[in-house]
């Protein structure tokens, strides 16, 4: 039971990825680029595209998080197995 | 008081005729000063003159280096004839052993500079010398910042595998206001009219991360060398 | 600790999936578009960062000074949780800068800081893998020092050059900005607590492992 909980919250961090994929795209090319001050910026960087960046900002910070959480869980589970096998070779000892 | 001071002076003295026998630590620190130096002068010739203003900066590039140098070395020394337990034993305050070695990683990285900072001032015909006073006070409180956190942590790795590299991988970004306060107060002295402010403001950052870091480093050293 | 994790979690999940809309629905920022949208990763991950380095320090002069070998696994764990949020921060701001000031770097206080501070902390985890027995204590005492010199670092540094967008950013924030800001602060530092929490358990079924490992003798196998 403890198991499946713990697949649940883990499959819920990866689905909460989804949406947010989903919600990026369609507000990058709303038309914001276009109306920057173009007194402001340094010409070399107004031909920067500026989705890819923020993309990989966010999807940086999921994977980097993600990877950590997956290390996490093989590691525990691994350590739950040991500790299971040898409490019961020992045979129930505290 | 007294008895603190006495066997911090009994370590250094320890330190200081155990290397005057041999000279070895000092001989090979203050070479590989130069050598450093001497890289450093060379990397950074532009058009057949070095750049003047790297002087400081290979001051205390050279300093960082020859000091991690020293500390490592000493330190070995230590371990492979085991005095270093043999000190944690005698009862004696741990801190005033740590004072005690960390005046003589002072004045044995002092002498290397005695060397180095005149053949900086040669090398790239930088006016190290006319601010002396200045000059003297940022270097000493940049050596004393480095090496009372360089001491601690040279001693609590010496029982550590991998001591060689660590102890520039913890060292060097642990000390790194005092080399930016060092070159910069040392470049405000060099500038052509003098900085004396800013130079001023750095030496006392110096002196501030002094305080601090000694007064850390004597408040940790008993539970650090301690096996739990 | 077991009892708040399921729901601290769930939570957490729930936040990070809200978050991508509350940060488009937030208003552009004028002069620099969509790429500030950065900002509401990297400026959490940044404060979770340094929240997460006292938090370690704090732990190790706990398990220094009193012998707390909980401290010791909480300062083990924070410091992980330094370096991953440390290298979130030190991604998400170059891709940010490149296209809001042109470079990809900065020798700036904020930013060296955290590449300070970020280095300490691999360093406190190269310190714990290969420093050998003992390592716990030494560790313990590169986060203290890591700490203590934060401040030293950032003011040096600061009189030293500075590029980055001023540090009362946070207070000068649009009204519409504040809301989404506020909430992926609330999601970071809520996933830094369940990170944690999960990290330290683990430190503590290792621990259980080796003492049963010790009970046993020659009854366990390998």
């Amino acid at each position: 039971m403890r198991r499946l909980r713990q697949w649940i919250l883990m499959s819920a961090f990866v689905l909460a990825t989804t949406p947010a994929l989903g919600a990026m795209q369609p507000a990058g090319p709303a038309a914001q680029d276009g109306f920057v001050p173009a007194s402001q910026l340094p010409p070399a960087t107004e031909q920067l595209p500026a989705t890819p960046l923020v993309a990989a900002a966010y999807a940086f910070m999921w994977v980097a998080t993600l990877a950590y959480v997956f290390l996490l869980w093989r590691r525990l589970a691994a350590v739950d197995r040991e500790l299971t096998t040898l409490r019961n070779e020992i045979g129930g000892k505290p | 008081m007294g008895p603190f001071l006495r066997v911090a002076w009994l370590v250094m003295r320890k330190d200081l005729t155990v290397e005057f026998r041999s000279r070895e630590i000092l001989a090979t620190t203050l070479f590989f000063a130069l050598s450093a130096v001497l890289v450093f002068a060379v990397a950074l010739v532009k058009e057949g003159r070095t750049v003047v203003d790297a002087a400081a900066g290979i001051l205390w590039v050279a300093i960082a280096f020859a000091g991690t140098l020293a500390l490592g070395r000493t330190f070995e020394r230590e371990r492979y004839t085991d005095t270093l337990q043999a000190l944690l034993l005698a009862p004696a305050d741990r801190p005033a052993i740590y004072v005690g070695k960390l005046l003589g990683i002072i004045l044995m990285i002092g002498a290397t500079e005695v060397v180095i900072v005149p053949l900086v001032a040669f090398l790239f015909q930088a006016p190290l010398f006319d601010h002396t006073l200045r000059l003297i006070g940022i270097i000493i409180l940049g050596t004393v910042g480095f090496a009372a956190v360089g001491t601690l942590f040279a001693a609590m790795l010496v029982r550590a595998r991998s001591r060689d590299t660590l102890l520039p991988v913890l060292l060097y970004p642990i000390t790194i206001p005092v080399i930016i306060a060092g070159v910069r107060g040392t470049s405000a002295l060099l500038s052509d009219p003098a900085d004396l402010a800013m130079a001023g403001f750095w030496t006392s950052l110096l002196a501030f991360f002094d305080a601090v870091f000694l007064v850390l480093a004597l408040w940790t050293f008993e539970p650090l060398m301690t096996e739990s | 600790m077991q009892r708040v994790f399921v729901p601290a979690a769930a939570l957490c999940a729930l936040m990070f999936a809200v978050a991508p809309f509350l940060v488009v629905g937030a208003p552009y920022e004028s002069t620099m578009g969509l790429v500030q949208k950065i900002f509401y990763y990297h400026a959490p991950a940044g404060m979770t960062m340094f929240l997460a380095a006292f938090v370690s320090g704090i732990a190790s002069g706990v398990y220094l000074f009193r012998g707390s070998r909980t401290g010791d696994r909480i300062a083990a764990a924070a410091a992980e949780l330094v370096v991953l949020f440390g290298a979130i921060v030190l991604v998400t701001g170059p891709l940010w800068g490149r296209k809001a000031w042109g470079v990809w770097w900065q020798w700036d206080a904020r930013l060296t800081s955290s590449l300070l501070l970020w280095m300490m902390f691999v360093a406190y985890l190269l310190v714990r893998r290969y420093g050998g027995p003992g390592s716990e204590k030494l560790s313990a005492a590169v986060a203290l020092f890591g700490m203590a010199n934060v401040p030293f670092v950032y003011v040096s540094v600061n009189f030293w050059r500075t590029l980055h967008p001023k540090t009362s950013v946070v207070s000068t924030l649009q009204p519409g900005m504040r809301g989404p800001f506020w909430f992926c602060v609330g999601a970071f530092v809520l996933l830094f607590v369940v990170l944690l929490i999960s990290r330290v358990r683990l430190a503590q079924q290792l621990a259980d492992l080796d003492a049963l490992y010790l009970q046993a003798g020659d009854r366990a196998s390998a």
